[in-house]
């Protein structure tokens, strides 16, 4: 506090003080209001003078042409970057997934073509019994064809599995894309009050996240549940 | 498990409902059906004489926890096993599915012996309280 400010106040005291002593109840009324008065006066300069040595610095550092690049330009652009990341890597699940559907008719054949062969193996032990040789070749043939085919399709469905991570992937792009949509916004704002030449936020529509939840556990963030503790921590509840 | 028994699945990733529906294809099951989200699956569960739920939490519209407690809250369909398979990994969340109700919590991403075994127990426990 600076020395006419202490000798102001100072007097505004002493003024009220003396209209308490001789009960003048309207001058301390009057006292009191200059007082409080005076207090958000200095407040309010205060916060003005932040705000102008906040608009020279912007002005200084050029940083309005640079903010304004951020998040009229960049940002966007980023977020839609994000967008497409997603978009991709659901059109490479579906397609992988596809091909896996399509190859799993290609297993169907192979346990029609195993059955096919056993129906022959039975047809020559009971027509041709001399050529038993030919039948213990055609099980042998069968037996191949059954087990390639079953590994076949447990490769398949394994194939299909993995294509989990492009739920677990978007839901933690998604995140990523509002967190840019905030910053975004942030910048945005900041840029209006140090009076900077953008006026309107990108409208880029994107889809909200509900509610807060915590969201797919991303390895290195908080410690989350594994299915072996989901498990144990519902026996616990008496599931 | 009656492999004939009608399965609605909830997610709004159409990656996630495929994969679980093929999942489920190979356990044997044969009638599927898909919802994008709580909103979208409710009125088909309230029409649908449904024998068994799998969904999600996280989706817009409509989350898993609320379509979980709305089934819960339907005399009708009340009954109804849901099977939680989410990315929330969070102690919270899955106390606050216990309560809600839930019959089974998967953690994705996870594997086909997991969704077999924890359908099994669901039945199971039909079964023995049947």
């Amino acid at each position: 506090m600076n020395a006419d400010l202490r000798a102001q106040l100072s007097a505004r005291l002493r003024d009220l003080l003396e209209a308490i002593d001789r009960n003048d109840d309207a001058a301390v009324d009057a006292g009191m209001v200059a007082l409080v008065r005076s207090h958000d006066e200095s407040l309010f300069a205060h916060v003005a003078r932040l705000t102008r040595g906040l608009h020279q610095a912007v002005v200084n550092l050029r940083l309005d042409e640079q903010l304004a690049t951020f998040a009229g330009d960049e940002i966007p652009d980023a977020r839609s970057r994000l967008d497409y990341v997603m978009k991709v890597t659901e059109t490479a699940a579906h397609r992988t997934l596809d091909l896996v559907d399509q190859a799993r008719t290609v297993t169907v054949g192979l346990e029609q073509a195993v059955s096919h062969l056993s129906e022959a193996e039975n047809v020559l032990s009971v027509a041709h019994p001399d050529v038993a040789n030919v039948g213990v070749l055609i099980a042998e043939v069968g037996a191949t064809l059954r087990a390639h085919g079953a590994y076949l399709r447990q490769t398949l469905s394994e194939l299909a599995q993995a294509q989990e991570y492009q739920d677990i992937s978007g839901q933690i792009i998604r995140r990523v894309i509002t967190l840019v949509r905030n910053v975004e916004t942030a910048l945005l704002e900041l840029l209006r009050a140090a009076g900077g030449g953008l006026q309107a936020a990108p409208t880029r529509p994107l889809k909200a996240l509900t509610g807060e939840l915590p969201g797919p556990a991303v390895p290195g963030s908080d410690p989350s549940a594994s299915q072996q503790d989901a498990d144990e921590l519902l026996a616990s509840l008496g599931f | 498990m009656d492999t004939n028994m009608r399965i609605l699945i909830v997610d709004d990733f159409s990656t996630m409902r495929r994969i679980v529906k093929n999942l489920l294809t190979d356990l044997g099951f044969t009638n599927m059906t898909e919802a994008d989200d709580g909103n979208t699956a409710w009125p088909m569960l309230q029409s649908g004489n449904f024998d068994f739920v799998v969904t999600d939490w996280n989706m817009p519209g409509m989350t898993g926890i609320d379509l979980l407690r709305n089934i819960r809250g339907d005399a009708r369909i009340a009954k109804t096993p849901v099977l939680m398979v989410t990315a929330e990994a969070q102690r919270d969340q899955i106390i606050q599915a216990a309560q809600a109700g839930v019959n089974g919590y998967i953690i994705k991403p996870f594997t086909a012996q997991t969704l077999k075994e924890k359908m099994d127990k669901i039945f199971q426990r039909a079964a023995e309280t049947a």
